[in-house]
């Protein structure tokens, strides 16, 4: 999942950074408000955590400005206002949650990730097709009875075509979710993923659940050719 | 009653005023009276011995008392209430009215102002007496004689006087607590109404809790007595509801401002715990979590030193010393920090100025000045501390950087509290917007004036005017100064 992280205060936005990374994320960092609008309007990011307080533009106008120009990634403010008013000032903004520091890392991530299940209107954490489930909250997949150990990318790779499930995910889309704005992937790193990928899920001997669509990217579906 | 309330103070106060009014207008009245009474006595006494006496003729050895054949009803018993006597002036008694019986009147030498007196009666009455000397009328027609002087007393009894007075008396004194008691009864009336506005000031005053302060008492009804004390007292609500608002404000701002670095450490420490790392990654995360812990450990500092300040609790005792050795002493933290961000500070301080402050609260000035500048500056850029004497009893102090972006009116609020001149936290490490807010508190409690400006070409400067600062006096008299440390101090 892409993340774009715009927080000026550094030691809080490099913890962020590290925790939302290992937590499977792909993660642009920023602490400049200029910077960070740049970085929302040029991708598409799953999610986006958003302080108010900002230099050069603070943090509702961002929010203002993306939404204008018509972006429609998740926001969860993150803020040390507590007001009332503050909350519903943001959430008026456009943003979806309201987060106020200090937070618990695991919260922050439970609502990153009830962010990203809305974007792709999944109510539950987990994600079935066939027997595979996914299990974005625990992050555990399995197959049947049998489970399944995937790296971050891996899980990252396959969370994304769960939650997109029948539908052909573009490989530019694919890419854009699994790497950062600063990470240069080989060119066929995807399709090293794809095939790990596959060898995991197939390992029992169950059928394909990935399939590639030549020219085009993968989806992930039953029965398929 | 309580005798400390205004309300018993006024009634005290007042029927002790009237009561003394009304005893010497009753006393006066009294007065007057009994004397013209009295007076009215003695006045027909007076005229009736003189009639008497005229009576009196002396024919040769022998005196001849005509009134004793008159038929006088009233000296004829005691019940008459008259009494006569004539003496001779050696008080030998000559003659007595019926009246007297056996008892006589106490002889009393006449007066050359002849006037009435008190007298004791037979029977123990009290009565007016007139004692009146003469010479009787000598006949002439009887033979030659010495005349010889005669006194002639004349009493009455005053008993009826007496009573006409003591009923007056009564009756005044009836009167005056009638009267007393009737004032009192208004008074109690006149000045529980007059003093109800107070109790419902009183009870205004009562509602209003630390929640209530934007409350104020009403001024449409109040009397023009306590119209002062109302706008006083609103007044000081007024200034009241301002510091509290002030103090809120500034608690929620302390208390923001604590949490992001709170989340910071919070963050830092459990994503680290989230899983097994290596050594070096542990060493990060605590180096993180120390300048967190150090950035929260110098904004409480701070924020105690402003406390302190607020509370006027500071030591401001000045002392003298030279400025170029605290502004050397103060910029030792700061060197390294100027040199890592290639700034080129240039140093030009009068050399031997001297001040009269208090060294520490000084040097606190000093720090935050420096470590803003430091802090603040483009890197690259240009650090100018100076130091002059300016006028004959005073000198400046100025800091300035380059590479401000502030407007004029953004530099002159560079000094409140918390304030970054950005919706932006910091980025800048310690600073956390307190360290001009403590200069411009600090330089107030020493009596110091401050002013920031911002020039257009980018340059932020802080002056400080010392008063007491001048060119330091050797001990042979010989003022130091006139030569500036700016080429040997300069990086």
């Amino acid at each position: 999942m892409r993340l774009l992280l715009v927080e000026d205060y550094a030691p809080l936005r490099g913890s962020l950074t590290k925790g939302l990374r290992e937590a499977g994320f792909a993660v642009d960092a920023t602490g400049d408000g200029e910077e960070g609008l740049w970085f929302a309007l040029g991708e598409d990011y799953d999610a986006i955590v958003l302080d108010l307080m900002l230099p050069k533009l603070d943090g509702l106008s961002l929010l203002a400005r993306m939404r204008a120009e018509g972006r429609q990634s998740h926001v969860l403010i993150l803020t040390a206002r507590d007001a009332v008013e503050d909350r519903v000032r943001g959430l008026q903004a456009g943003a979806d949650d309201y987060l106020v520091k200090p937070f618990a890392f695991e919260e922050l991530l439970a609502r990153v990730n009830a962010l990203v299940r809305r974007r792709y209107a999944a109510k539950s954490p987990a994600v079935a097709v066939a027997d595979l489930v996914v299990d974005r909250a625990a992050r555990r997949v399995r197959r049947g009875e049998r489970a399944i150990e995937l790296t971050a990318k891996q899980f990252a790779l396959l969370e994304l075509l769960a939650l997109r499930a029948g539908e052909v995910v573009p490989r530019a889309d694919l890419w854009s979710h699994l790497y950062a704005f600063h990470d240069e992937p080989n060119s066929n790193l995807l399709e090293v993923y794809v095939a790990q990928l596959r060898r995991k899920l197939e390992a029992g001997g169950e059928p394909r659940l990935i399939h590639t669509r030549r020219g085009v990217g993968y989806v992930l579906e039953e029965g398929a050719p | 009653m309580k005798l400390n309330s205004l309300r018993s103070r006024l009634l005290l106060g007042t029927t002790a005023a009237v009561t003394v009014v009304l005893a010497l207008a009753g006393w006066t009245l009294y007065a007057l009276v009994e004397r013209s009474l009295v007076g009215e006595v003695d006045r027909a006494l007076t005229a009736r011995a003189r009639l008497l006496a005229s009576t009196v003729e002396q024919e040769g050895e022998f005196l001849v008392l005509e009134f004793a054949e008159l038929d006088m009803q009233e000296f004829a018993t005691p019940e008459g209430g008259s009494f006569l006597q004539l003496s001779l002036e050696s008080g030998q008694p000559l003659y007595r009215s019926p009246s007297l019986g056996e008892d006589s009147l106490e002889h009393r030498a006449p007066t050359e102002e002849p006037g009435a007196d008190w007298i004791r009666l037979p029977g123990g009455a009290r009565g007016r007496v007139f004692s009146l000397g003469f010479l009787p009328k000598l006949d002439p027609e009887g033979p030659p004689a010495e005349l010889r002087p005669l006194v002639l007393l004349l009493a009455r009894d005053a008993g009826a006087l007496l009573r006409d007075l003591a009923t007056l008396g009564g009756l005044l004194i009836l009167v005056g607590l009638a009267t007393v008691a009737f004032s009192g009864g208004v008074l109690v009336w006149v000045i529980r109404r007059s003093l109800r506005p107070l109790g419902t000031i009183s009870a205004q005053i009562a509602t209003i809790g630390e929640d209530g302060l934007s409350t104020r008492l009403e001024v449409a009804r109040v009397p023009a007595e306590l119209l002062p004390v109302v706008q006083r007292v609103n007044g000081l609500l007024q200034r009241l509801e301002a510091a509290f608002a002030r103090e809120r404000a500034f608690s929620n701002e302390v208390a923001h401002e604590l949490r992001t670095p709170l989340a910071g450490l919070r963050t830092t420490l459990e994503v680290t715990a989230s899983r097994r790392r290596s050594e070096e990654e542990y060493a990060e995360a605590l180096r993180a979590a120390a300048a967190i812990v150090e950035q929260l450990q110098s904004m409480g500092e701070r924020l105690l030193q402003l406390a302190r300040l607020d509370a006027g609790v500071t030591d401001v005792d000045p002392e003298r010393f030279e400025l170029a050795d605290l502004a050397l002493e103060a910029w030792e933290p700061f060197g390294a920090q100027a040199a890592s961000r290639g700034l080129a500070v240039t140093w030009s301080l009068e050399d031997g100025l001297e001040v009269a402050a208090n060294r520490e609260l000084l040097g606190l000035i000093l720090r935050n000045l420096f470590e803003n500048a430091v802090t603040y500056a483009d890197s690259g850029g240009q650090l100018r501390i100076s130091a002059r004497v300016d006028g004959a009893d005073g000198a400046t102090l100025r800091v300035a950087n380059s590479g401000s972006w502030l407007g004029p009116q953004e530099a002159a609020a560079a000094t409140q509290r918390f304030w970054r001149g950005d919706a932006a936290r910091t980025q800048a490490g310690r600073h956390c917007g307190l360290g001009l807010a403590l200069v411009e508190r600090a330089s107030e409690a020493l009596g110091m004036g401050l002013e920031l400006r911002s020039e257009p070409q980018g340059e932020f400067s802080v002056t400080l005017t010392l008063p007491g600062a001048g060119p330091c006096t050797g001990p042979d008299g010989v003022q130091g100064g006139g030569r500036r440390r700016g080429d040997r101090l300069r990086r």
